[in-house]
């Protein structure tokens, strides 16, 4: 017989008060709604420049104010909880952290660029939108800044159409197969520097990061450097005359007749040298300007070397030798897929980091000299500051994006509570199982 | 020898499809899955050489991360089978999805092994990509069983592919702020609405929406299944469009 279930004894199932439907309701219209302003607003990024997005969509009130909602019902749903648990409070706490930080921030944050050259002191910081120039309680001096190149690796590809259909490391005895054919390299052929005529051509070269030298080369030659510091003096044969170095200038100008130093920085180096002619002793004086085009001495040209390969097939036993130039394509096969073809190239180096050496000057004392990269940025006083761009010509300045975001722990607290939450709801074990 | 493998791994998983269809049961369901397993071998051995060979963890373009995605293909399978009778399924999809995943590296892609660029250097790019691509993997799993619901399947697959959404919503939240917390390192942002950030945060908001529905009283399965499927589509267009369609211009357009 079955007891009478006592009234003021509540079912298990009703110990606790069931969910409001009307709150899942507006949870899941918002969400609607929300998503779908985002996918909208996405498709508009061919349209619009980021900034009219961001302005017009993104930090506009009526999105503000769908997030401020949303955030207002989930704190609702954390402070009338059905029963607490870390994981639930956790995951929806950490949103409106979020909202909240990115809010503040946006109202609170400064950020612009700082464009310092090599030896250069700054503290004025270019704002990214509109807005007054802002000054740093600090100033920053970049001592050196430099770009780090991965080394260039020649390699072998196989080409059918428009398409790299295989490729293969340039090392003697690497081994490509491709349309029936196999290629073996056997190593390179240097061909001999070509005969040296007439004189050396003597000029100033002085890179961003360095001291400035005399250069003395002859075309397809690395060039000689000599020392370039004034008063030096160098016996050179190949001129038949003797070299004196009278004066050298990092940013040559003429003022008032008279030759100056306009800056520390390298936008103009330039040196005066004196030739004595060895046969006749008659001397003259000359500049030489490391930027004036064609007065630079040219870099080391690329050893003009030329691939061998080993050819097999397509039938069987047989074999020829061929050498190929750098980008010179070896026809293999013209078919109805198009032209197939072997070629060898050695592309240059991709910029693997760039890196500003940064001091940071407080009264005109050196606080701190640390070096910012790229995902290393420098922080100081509240500051952050991003290695963002540099002059990819002479790398002879770097460009900052400063950053003082009050909010910003803020952020990682909310990123660490979303971490959490969500590992405890994914992986703690439900009640009642799935 | 990476892309022999893979086109190997190809043929491994398409047989394990086929023989899923054998009308002999014992064939269909043997002790071990021998053609799912050497498929997974040759394609974890090309991840493996991708590794050597590239220096760097193989994660940096569509090429390597596909050899990734399909990496968690055997771990997902091993860890949900034997669940309210969806094994058989489970190994078609993950067997399917794989092959499908691999086509772009095995046929397509020039396969050539590019250094990373310098924002990519960072201690966040190995969990970044790996949790991402942990719980795309998971989802995909996830939404071809709740189409399969959708499609007249047994409701047993529902389970599964809320079990299996619900382990990924980490990884999927995870991967989320990784990435916010990369890109203020990186640019000193955390959130710029680049479009691969935007959709992310769509394919997060669209599985709140599912969790949120299947919290409510009164539940559908069929509406709980379309959710997840909707999961699934939004994180294909997050993974494939918005890197692929010309469109969208972000920081993301390397991968």
């Amino acid at each position: 017989m079955n007891q009478p279930v006592p009234e003021t004894t509540p079912l298990p199932s009703a110990r606790r008060p069931r969910p409001d439907p009307a709150l899942f309701d507006w949870t899941l219209l918002l969400f609607a709604l929300i998503a779908v302003a985002l996918m909208l607003t996405s498709f508009l990024g061919g349209i619009y420049s980021d900034d009219i997005l961001r302005a017009r969509f993104y930090q506009s009130v009526w999105y503000r104010a769908l997030v401020a909602a949303l955030c207002l019902l989930t704190l609702l749903c954390v402070i009338r909880p059905r029963r607490f648990s870390w994981g639930f409070t956790l995951l929806h706490l950490a949103p409106v952290v979020l909202c909240t930080a990115g809010l503040l921030g946006a109202f609170t944050e400064t950020r612009g660029y700082l464009t310092l050259r090599q030896g250069e002191t700054g503290d004025r910081v270019e704002p990214r939108g509109d807005g007054g120039i802002v000054t740093l309680p600090f100033q920053l001096r970049l001592n050196r800044f430099w770009v780090e190149n991965y080394p260039a690796v020649p390699r072998l590809i196989a080409v059918s159409g428009e398409r790299i259909v295989a490729q293969a490391k340039v090392a003697p005895g690497a081994a490509l197969a491709a349309f029936g054919a196999r290629a073996a390299v056997v190593g390179f052929e240097t061909p001999p520097p070509p005969p040296r005529t007439g004189p050396p051509k003597l000029a100033y070269h002085h890179p961003a990061d360095g001291a400035g030298r005399l250069a003395l080369a002859w075309p397809g030659e690395p060039p000689e450097l000599l020392a370039a510091e004034p008063g030096a003096v160098h016996l050179v044969p190949a001129l038949t005359a003797e070299v004196t170095v009278l004066a050298t200038f990092t940013d040559f100008v003429i003022e008032g007749g008279e030759a100056r130093n306009r800056s520390d920085r390298p936008d103009n180096p330039a040196a005066k040298v004196r030739l004595r002619d060895l046969a006749t002793g008659t001397t003259r004086e000359t500049w030489l300007f490391a930027r004036l085009p064609g007065a630079a001495a040219a870099p080391p040209a690329p050893p003009a070397r030329r691939l061998r390969l080993r050819l097999a097939g397509p039938a069987a036993g047989e074999s020829r030798e061929v050498t190929l130039a750098v980008d010179e394509p070896l026809l293999l096969s013209r078919d109805a897929a198009g032209a197939r073809y072997l070629v060898w190239d050695e592309p240059a180096g991709m910029v693997k980091d760039y890196h500003s050496d940064l001091s940071v000057l407080v009264d005109g004392r050196e606080a701190l000299r640390r070096t910012a990269e790229v995902n290393h940025p420098l922080a100081y006083g509240g500051w952050l500051f991003f290695q963002t761009s540099y002059d990819d010509k002479f790398h002879s300045y770097t460009v900052l994006e400063a950053l003082r975001d009050p909010w910003l722990p803020l952020f990682y607290a909310g990123a660490l509570m979303l971490a959490l939450g969500s590992a405890l709801v994914s992986f703690a074990p439900r009640r009642g199982g799935e | 020898m990476e892309r022999t493998l893979l086109q190997l791994a190809i043929l491994f998983y398409v047989l394990e499809l086929l023989a899923l269809f054998l009308p002999s049961r014992r064939a269909r369901e043997p002790r071990l899955p021998l053609l799912f397993f050497i498929g997974f071998h040759c394609n974890a051995v090309a991840f493996a050489h991708r590794w050597h060979v590239a220096g760097y963890p193989p994660f940096s373009n569509l090429h390597e991360v596909m050899l990734l995605l399909t990496s968690f293909g055997l771990p997902v399978y091993l860890f949900y089978r034997d669940r309210a009778g969806a094994n058989l399924f489970l190994r078609g999809v993950i067997c399917f999805l794989s092959a499908i995943f691999l086509v772009h590296p095995a046929f397509i892609s020039d396969g050539i092994a590019r250094p990373l660029m310098p924002a990519l250097q960072s201690g966040w790019f190995i969990p970044h990509v790996a949790t991402y691509m942990i719980a795309y993997f998971m989802l995909a799993t996830s939404g071809m069983l709740a189409l399969r619901v959708l499609a007249g399947g047994p409701a047993g697959h529902l389970a599964v592919a809320h079990r299996i959404a619900r382990h990924a919503f980490f990884f999927l939240t995870f991967g989320l702020i990784s990435g916010a917390a990369w890109a203020q390192e990186a640019w000193g942002t955390y959130w710029g609405w680049d479009p691969k950030e935007v959709w992310s945060l769509i394919t997060w908001l669209v599985y709140l929406a599912y969790f949120h529905y299947r919290a409510r009283p009164g539940a559908g399965r069929r509406m709980q299944a379309a959710l997840l499927a909707l999961g699934f589509a939004a994180v294909l267009v997050t993974f494939f469009i918005v890197n692929l369609a010309k469109i969208f211009k972000g920081l993301h357009s390397y991968a």
